[in-house]
């Protein structure tokens, strides 16, 4: 075995190898090693420090007992107003469109198929078309599309499904819905872009 | 083999501590009753669910203020409890039968400690008590294939005059 | 002379199996951070979430199994020539073992991110925990399957080396370094034989379709029986530094040779008989098994906290001869200006922590409150994350002069990264832990559910999210100085000046003539691990093979 200390190698510490170095001059190594200590030492006990004062606090002044739901939401931005299975998917109009299904596959392969089926009732007085065109997607894509009722006659029903074809897991957040309105003079339309509530994808 | 003194009281708080961290675990076991899950569910042919009591997953009362609820896990949804929530009443207890039809999936009531792996194959059995109305989200927290993070569902507790026990 | 010029052949393998380690860690690391930006939400621009888990398949192979296991050959390499002073016995088949290895790892790698290409049948979007009946392709398997081998034939160079030193030096005591190996490789094969049995005999043959279906629970169990102790191949190696070297740096000497081997003897009795601890919620397996591996697993403290003494006392011991005085004044004396002992003390340091976070994980009952939850990955980046890969990283800046004969480059990067991802680590995996304790779940693109609320028990779920993206942002840029200072080395001309450093490490305070000789009996230690484990697993496995080896089963469903 070797002699007790390998002074060698202390050498290692205390000369400050500037040849070779990329740090800022005029900072010494000495300084620099304590800003680093410090901060190294300073950010966890402080990160650490506040959750354990955190926690005892909560402890000795008693948690809220499971109220279970009185948490931060992680949802995603979608307001109540998202159209869900069973809803009317133009409020806007008086004429009822309700949401029959929505499904959403996860397939093998880079996409995965979307269909909403739409129950369009003409209860009004004239003729009246609903169509659904894009579907737009979390991350800011769109999927164009187009399936139309084409036109009804008061008192006609007709169930639609329009389907898309979505990158592989992408979210539908909302949907281009359209409805004519034909009247004596001309045709009235109105356009929404619809949210959609959040669609369980089904395994394949 | 000569031992520093300190090392020596080192070693015998690390045992102590050691053995105190046993006993912490063994009274929750027998003293607050906490039960770990356990092979008491019995197996089933994840294949063919529908010969079994999973066939109409839901909730079923079997007493006076106890229920079962049979989930079956698969990709990427709880049935019962993504369409629709499981509902149960306010001071009841309730065991779940859990299981899956395709993969390994996770069921955690979030903030909750009712956590368990729905395993195809495998019945988890877990009895749980529920004492205040309540809202809970159900979350798959096994990866079970590219939806996964699309899984979870809800658990609600419902109270108890309100609770319809025809709803299953 | 520098160990280049001792061992130049072994020198050739060491830095080859660092080499592969390191980059693993690199490619690892990049996709660790895309993660942390994508399940925090701030950035989902590099992959589809569904993709995330091709990236997440990656990130779990390169590092947990790729780069730790390279960077143990590394180091065990030079530590049993170092050690023995003598070569490996045969270069041909040194480098066939790592040439194994290496096309194991290649042709996993391969097939996890063809997973990114739609229109190959590659894929193995399973994890890497790959828990039937998920099937990956087949070449996933037989990558591992090669990959596993020639980790054993690396074990065998070793053993042989020791055997033709033995033969010279029969009476001697094994040499502390290689006594680690030994022993660190013997719990190897133990534990890595139930990873093999699922792979070879189960899930091979099922993914090309010789066998219709495999028993779900039972390949998990065989996975887990393998995948405690795998985390302790992670960890002897750094403690193999933190003993054998850490001191040296320090400026002193190893407090106890002896102690050294009896932590060592522990984890290769204790390591295995642990796993159901990863089974705790799993239906199918008695309470009773789950509490003995409980027992086991409290016990399994022991080792770590001992070490945790020892190393501290050498550092002390090490200061004090540098001129430290005082109770805690003796630490400002230490060299924490030398990224090598930075980084073994910062790791040490957190290890302590990851230890604790560990013994909830342990604690049965208490397991149910953060079951994969956030909180188990904020627990395994303090491990393997931080003591494993720190100290590997640390102990880089030390060896790599030394098997290339060049001076360490860019130095004050080298200075600083330590502590950058100390500090990088500390936000990540506190608010990881937190996140867990309100049930976030792990292994998730988006864990934002509009079913689900997650209360904060500390702090706001957001404000967790912020730290995560932070914490793994600085987490890559330490990784980045790393691999400019470790490639930035390798590629430099080599000077005519002799490096600094040397292997050459002082003996211990009290040395292995103080320890029993029983300490040393292989074979003894060998059977009792054996013994533990056909306790601890003997009847749970037969219980669960009894109603079919495939029963119940399942089908395979492709990913």
């Amino acid at each position: 075995m070797s002699a007790p200390s390998d002074s060698s190698d202390d050498g290692d510490a205390v000369d400050a190898d500037t040849a070779d170095s990329a740090d800022s001059s005029g900072l010494s190594k000495r300084t620099l090693v304590r800003i680093l200590v410090g901060f190294a030492l300073g950010v966890p006990l402080a990160v650490e420090g506040a959750t354990f004062f955190e926690l005892f606090r909560r402890q000795l002044t008693g948690a809220d007992e499971g109220d279970g739901g009185g948490g931060t939401s992680t949802a995603t931005e979608a307001p109540d107003s998202a159209v869900d299975v069973g809803d009317d998917v133009l409020e806007a109009t008086d004429r009822p469109e309700t949401l029959r299904s929505a499904i959403l596959r996860e397939e093998s392969g880079d996409r995965w198929p979307l269909s909403l089926t739409v129950e369009v009732e003409n209860t009004g007085e004239t003729d009246y078309e609903f169509q659904l065109l894009a579907v737009h997607l979390d991350d800011g894509r769109s999927v164009s599309g187009r399936t139309s009722t084409d036109r009804l006659a008061p008192g006609e029903s007709r169930t639609i499904t329009a389907e898309w074809s979505i990158p592989a897991g992408s979210t539908p957040r909302a949907v281009d819905a359209v409805a004519l309105i034909y009247g004596d003079d001309g045709v009235e339309t109105v356009e929404r872009q619809v949210e959609l509530a959040k669609i369980p994808v089904r395994g394949s | 083999m000569e031992i520093h003194r300190y090392e020596k009281i080192w070693t015998v708080v690390a045992l102590l501590l050691i053995v105190a961290f046993i006993a912490t675990v063994t009274y929750g076991a027998v003293g607050a009753g906490v039960k770990m899950v356990d092979d008491s569910g019995g197996t089933v042919d994840p294949g063919s669910l529908g010969d079994t009591e999973f066939a109409d997953p839901g909730v079923t009362q079997v007493g006076e203020d106890s229920y079962e609820v049979h989930v079956v896990a698969r990709q990427f949804l709880f049935q019962p409890g993504t369409s629709e929530p499981i509902r149960v009443p306010a001071n009841s207890e309730v065991t779940f039968y859990i299981t899956s039809a395709d993969v390994v999936h996770g069921f955690e009531l979030a903030g909750t400690n009712v956590n368990t792996m729905a395993i195809p194959g495998q019945v988890a059995k877990v009895t749980v008590r529920f004492d205040e109305p309540a809202e809970y989200g159900i979350v798959c927290h096994e990866y079970c294939g590219g939806g996964h993070h699309t899984m979870a569902g809800q658990l609600v507790v419902v109270p108890e005059d309100e609770y319809n026990s025809e709803g299953s | 002379m520098a160990y280049v010029d001792d061992f130049p052949t072994d020198a050739r393998i060491v830095r080859w199996n660092m080499g592969v380690a390191f980059l693993a860690l690199g490619i690892g690391g990049l996709l660790g951070m895309v993660q942390a930006l994508h399940r925090t939400g701030y950035f989902r621009g590099f992959v589809s979430s569904t993709d995330y888990y091709t990236v997440l398949t990656t990130h779990g192979v390169l590092l947990a199994l790729v780069f730790t296991t390279f960077a143990l050959c590394g180091l065990f390499t030079w530590g049993v020539t170092r050690s023995l002073d003598r070569p490996l016995p045969n270069p041909t088949f040194s480098m066939a073992w790592f040439g194994l290895m290496l096309l194991g790892s290649l042709v996993t790698a391969v097939t996890i991110l063809g997973g990114f290409v739609e229109s190959i049948p590659l894929s193995a979007d399973v994890l890497y925990t790959f828990y039937a009946p998920m099937q990956a392709h087949p070449a996933f398997y037989v990558g591992l399957v090669l990959f596993i081998v020639g980790s054993w034939l690396a074990g065998v160079d070793w053993f042989r080396t020791y055997w033709q030193w033995r033969a010279d030096n029969p009476d001697e005591r094994i040499p502390l370094q290689t006594f680690m190996v030994l022993t660190t490789m013997l719990m190897w094969y133990i534990s890595s034989a139930g990873v093999a049995i699922e792979v070879i005999f189960f899930l091979l043959p099922w993914s090309l379709g010789l066998i219709q279906q495999v028993d779900p629970l039972l390949t998990r169990t065989l996975f887990w029986y393998f995948g405690h102790p795998v985390v302790y191949f992670w960890l002897m190696p750094a403690y193999f530094i933190w003993y054998t070297v850490l001191p040296k740096l320090s400026g002193g000497r190893l407090f106890s040779d002896p102690l050294a081997r009896v932590v060592f003897v522990l984890f290769l009795l204790l390591s295995t008989p642990v796993g159901f601890h990863h089974q705790y919620v799993d239906p199918g397996i008695p309470e009773g098994f789950k509490f003995i591996a409980m027992t086991n697993t409290m016990f399994l403290l022991l080792p770590s906290l001992l070490t945790a003494f020892t190393v501290v006392a050498s550092m002390e011991h090490g200061a004090r001869q540098r001129g430290g005085e005082g109770r805690l004044g003796w630490l400002r004396k230490l060299p924490w200006d030398e990224p090598a002992f930075a980084g073994c003390a910062l790791a040490g340091l957190m290890f302590a922590a990851g230890g604790f976070s560990g013994m909830i994980n342990a604690g049965m009952n208490i397991n149910y409150l953060i079951h994969n939850t956030l909180w188990v990955p904020g627990h395994f980046h303090l491990t393997v994350g931080t003591a494993s890969a720190l100290t590997f990283m640390a102990a880089g800046y030390w060896l790599f002069p030394q098997i290339t004969g060049k001076r360490l480059r860019f130095k004050s990067l080298a200075t600083i990264q330590p502590y950058l991802w100390f500090v990088g680590m500390t936000l990540m995996s506190n608010a990881m832990h937190r996140a867990g304790l309100a049930s976030v779940p792990r292994r998730t693109a988006e864990p934002q559910y509009d079913a689900v609320s997650f209360e904060g028990v500390v702090g706001g779920i957001s404000e967790m999210r912020l730290q995560i993206a932070i914490g793994g942002t600085l987490l890559f840029l330490a990784l980045v100085l790393f691999l400019i200072v470790i490639f930035g080395t390798w590629f430099s001309g080599r000077s005519a000046d002799p490096i600094r450093v040397s292997s050459a490490i002082p003996a211990p305070l009290s040395g292995p003539e103080h320890s029993p000789k029983i300490l040393d009996n292989l074979k003894l230690w060998t059977a009792v691990a054996i013994l533990l484990i056909v306790l601890a697993y003997g009847l749970p496995l037969w219980a669960l093979a009894s109603d079919g080896l495939l029963a119940p089963g399942t089908p395979p469903i492709p990913i």
